[in-house]
C-alpha cells in the first residue's frame, strides 16, 4: 500500500461558490441535469439537442455576490466563469464560455448555451460522449496569502455532467454482423445479434469498446430511417438484448458476491447500471448512490435478481410503448 | 459520404495474414473495409494522400544513406504525425471518434509503420495494443494524430519530431496527461526539453509538479507567454527536487 500523502488542495475555497455550483443546473432539451448527474440521449439528440447551463434567476445570482462579498476571502473582480466541453478518446476540449463573474451573474443573462451558435467537437462524438463543465477561478494572478488561492486561473468551485448516447454509455456501438463475422465465431447462420465480451463485466473498463455486432442489412435498415416506429422499437430491443448478454456473463463470475458498487462503478457494469438505474438526470448524488447499490444487490439475488434486474431494463427503455405503436397500438 | 471501417474480427484476421507473411494489396484491404455513412463527411477521404506520406516516410527510412533522424524510431514517428495530421484534422469529429475507422487506418495505410515502430511487440504477440483503438493514447494512427494536434497552432510546425528518443516523453507527459488538451502547454514544455535535453531523472520532479498545477488550475487557458513561464518555474524547482535527493542519498 502506499504510504504517500499530497496536499491535493494546498489554500482555502470558498463555501459560498461551492455551495452555487452544487445547485447549478444543465439544461438538455427540455430535461434538467443536476450538478454531477448524467444524462443519456438518443443518436440524434446527441448530435442536434440545445444544451445549456442554467445559471439560476436573478435573485439567485445577486445574492451570491452579496454572499461572496461577505464571506471576504476572495474579491469578485479577480474571479471569472469558464465552461468547458470534453471528450476523452479524442482528447477534445472546448472553451465554451470565459468572462467575469461579475457579469456572467448580473447582466449576462440566466443561461450560458454549450450548442449555440455552434456545436462544439466534444458534442459531436457521439460515440465517446462528453462532458460539460463549469468552473469559477482566479482570471487573473492575485497577490499570494497564506492559505489562499494565487496563481491565474485556479479554480475555486467546478460542477460538471456527462452527457452521452446510450450505446456510448455502455461502451459499444452495433458493427455490422457479417458473412466473416459469422465464420470467426462459428456462429449459426440466420444470427441477427451477437455480443462478444472477453472478461467479466464487471472486469471491464469503463471506457473500453465492446462489440455488439448486428446483422447488415437490420443495421442498414436502421440507419436509413432511425427515427420510424419500427426502427425505434427494434433499437430499444437490441439495447435489452446488449444489456441481457452483460447480465449472462456477469452471472458466471465467481467474484461476484464480493462486489460493492465502489468496486464497479468504473467498470462497464458500472456504466450499464448507471444506464438502467431509471433515475432522473436530477437526481442528486447520495439518491444516486444508494439506487446503484441495490441495483448491483439484485443482480446478486439468485435466480429472480437478475429477472427483475432485465425488467427494470425494459421499463427505463419504455420497450412496451415503443412494441405498441410497433403493432399499431398508441397511435 | 461514406468512410472506410474494419470491424475488430476483420481487422484480427487481416493482422494475422499480414504476420504471416502475406502480401495484402491496396485494393484488397479496401475491399474487406466496412463502408459507413454519414452527412457529415461531405467530401471522400483522401486515402491516398495518406497512402503517399507513409511511403514518403518510409523511402527516408529506408534509404541506404540517411541522415540520423531517419534512424530514430520515435522522430520517424513524430515526422510521420506531422505529415498525416493535417489530413485526417479535415475530418468530422464523427468519423474520427469511430473505433473503426482507426482500425482500417492501421492495417490499410499505415501498417508498414505499425510493424516498423511495434516489432518488439509483435514479437511479444501483443499488436492489438496498437491496432484495436481501445485505447486513443496507444493505437498508432491515432496516438500520432494526438501528438501533432497537441502541439499545432504555434510558430513552429516541428514540435512533434524535434526531440530525439523522446517515445517515454511523450507517452508519459503529453498523450496520457490533460496536457494533452493544453496546447501552449504541450508546445512549451517540447521546447522547454528541447533546450535543455532533461533526463528522464530530471524531467520526473517536473511532471510531477505540472500534474499537480493541474490539480488545481485551468492550465488550458495560459497564452503561450504563460505557459513558457510556468513550464521554466517548474524546470527550476524540479531540478532544486533532484538536488535535494542526490544531497539526502549522499548522506
Amino acid at each position: 500500500m502506499s504510504t504517500t500523502q499530497r496536499v491535493v488542495r494546498p489554500f482555502i475555497g470558498s463555501s459560498i461558490l461551492e455551495g452555487f455550483v452544487d445547485l447549478l443546473k444543465l439544461r438538455v432539451g427540455v430535461e434538467e441535469v443536476a450538478s454531477g448527474g448524467r444524462i443519456i440521449l438518443s443518436d440524434a439528440d446527441y448530435n442536434h439537442v440545445p444544451i445549456s447551463v442554467d445559471l439560476g434567476d436573478a435573485r439567485a445570482r445577486v445574492d451570491l455576490l452579496v454572499a461572496l462579498e461577505e464571506e471576504g476571502i476572495y474579491r469578485v473582480e479577480d474571479l471569472e466563469l469558464v465552461i468547458i466541453a470534453s471528450s476523452n478518446y479524442l482528447k477534445l476540449l472546448d472553451i465554451l464560455h470565459q468572462e467575469p463573474l461579475a457579469k456572467a451573474l448580473s447582466t449576462g443573462g440566466q443561461s450560458r448555451s454549450c450548442t449555440d451558435p455552434l456545436r462544439p467537437s466534444a458534442l459531436q462524438a457521439r460515440r465517446s460522449g462528453c462532458t460539460i463543465s463549469l468552473y469559477i477561478s482566479l482570471s487573473k494572478e492575485i497577490e499570494a496569502e497564506p492559505m489562499k488561492a494565487w496563481r491565474a486561473h485556479t479554480w475555486l468551485a467546478s460542477a460538471d455532467w456527462r452527457v452521452s448516447t446510450q450505446f456510448a454509455a455502455i461502451s459499444f456501438s452495433p458493427k455490422p454482423l457479417t458473412e466473416q463475422v459469422l465464420k470467426d465465431f462459428r456462429l449459426p447462420k440466420g444470427t441477427m445479434r451477437f455480443l462478444l465480451l472477453e472478461e467479466s463485466p464487471a472486469q471491464t473498463g469503463a471506457d473500453s469498446s465492446i462489440e455488439y455486432f448486428v446483422d447488415e442489412e437490420v443495421l442498414r435498415a436502421l440507419s436509413t430511417n432511425p427515427k420510424s416506429i419500427s426502427s425505434i422499437g427494434v433499437q430499444k430491443q437490441l439495447f435489452i438484448d446488449a444489456i441481457g448478454s452483460i447480465v449472462s456473463a456477469l452471472l458466471v463470475d465467481d467474484q461476484l458476491s464480493t462486489y460493492q458498487w465502489d468496486d464497479v462503478k468504473q467498470s462497464l457494469l458500472g456504466n450499464v447500471i448507471e444506464a438502467v438505474s431509471g433515475l432522473g438526470p436530477a437526481t442528486l448524488p447520495r439518491e444516486r448512490l444508494k439506487r446503484h447499490s441495490e441495483l448491483l444487490e439484485q443482480l446478486k439475488r439468485g435466480a429472480g435478481g437478475p429477472a427483475l434486474f432485465m425488467a427494470q431494463v425494459e421499463a427505463v427503455v419504455e420497450v412496451a410503448s415503443a412494441t405498441r405503436s410497433m403493432l399499431g397500438g398508441d397511435q | 459520404m461514406k468512410y472506410p471501417t474494419f470491424p475488430e474480427s476483420v481487422a484480427s484476421d487481416l493482422i494475422a495474414r499480414l504476420l504471416g507473411g502475406e502480401q495484402i494489396e491496396d485494393s484488397a484491404l479496401d475491399g474487406a473495409s466496412v463502408w459507413m455513412e454519414t452527412p457529415s463527411l461531405e467530401q471522400a477521404i483522401d486515402i491516398g494522400a495518406l497512402r503517399d506520406a507513409v511511403s514518403r516516410i518510409r523511402a527516408l527510412v529506408e534509404a541506404p544513406v540517411s541522415e540520423p533522424i531517419w534512424r530514430d524510431h520515435d522522430r520517424v514517428e513524430g515526422r510521420l504525425a506531422e505529415e498525416t495530421m493535417p489530413i485526417l484534422a479535415t475530418l468530422p469529429i464523427e468519423v474520427l471518434d469511430d473505433r473503426g475507422f482507426w482500425r482500417f487506418l492501421s492495417i490499410a495505410i499505415f501498417w508498414w509503420f505499425v510493424a516498423w515502430r511495434e516489432e518488439a511487440a509483435i514479437v511479444r504477440g501483443n499488436i492489438s495494443t496498437y491496432t484495436d483503438a481501445r485505447k486513443s493514447t496507444e493505437q498508432i494512427p491515432l496516438r500520432l494524430f494526438l501528438r501533432a494536434r497537441s502541439v499545432a497552432g504555434g510558430d513552429s510546425n516541428d514540435l512533434a519530431s524535434v526531440l530525439p528518443r523522446a517515445a517515454d516523453f511523450w507517452r508519459s507527459h503529453v498523450l496520457r496527461t490533460q496536457t494533452c488538451s493544453a496546447p501552449s502547454i504541450a508546445r512549451s514544455l517540447v521546447q522547454m526539453q528541447e533546450m535543455h535535453g532533461l533526463s528522464t531523472t530530471e524531467i520526473r520532479p517536473l511532471a510531477r509538479r505540472l500534474n499537480r498545477v493541474w490539480t488545481n488550475t485551468l492550465l488550458f487557458l495560459y497564452s503561450e507567454d504563460e505557459a513558457a513561464i510556468l513550464v521554466e518555474q517548474l524546470r527550476v524547482q524540479g531540478m532544486s527536487d533532484v538536488s535535494a535527493a542526490e544531497s539526502d542519498s549522499d548522506e
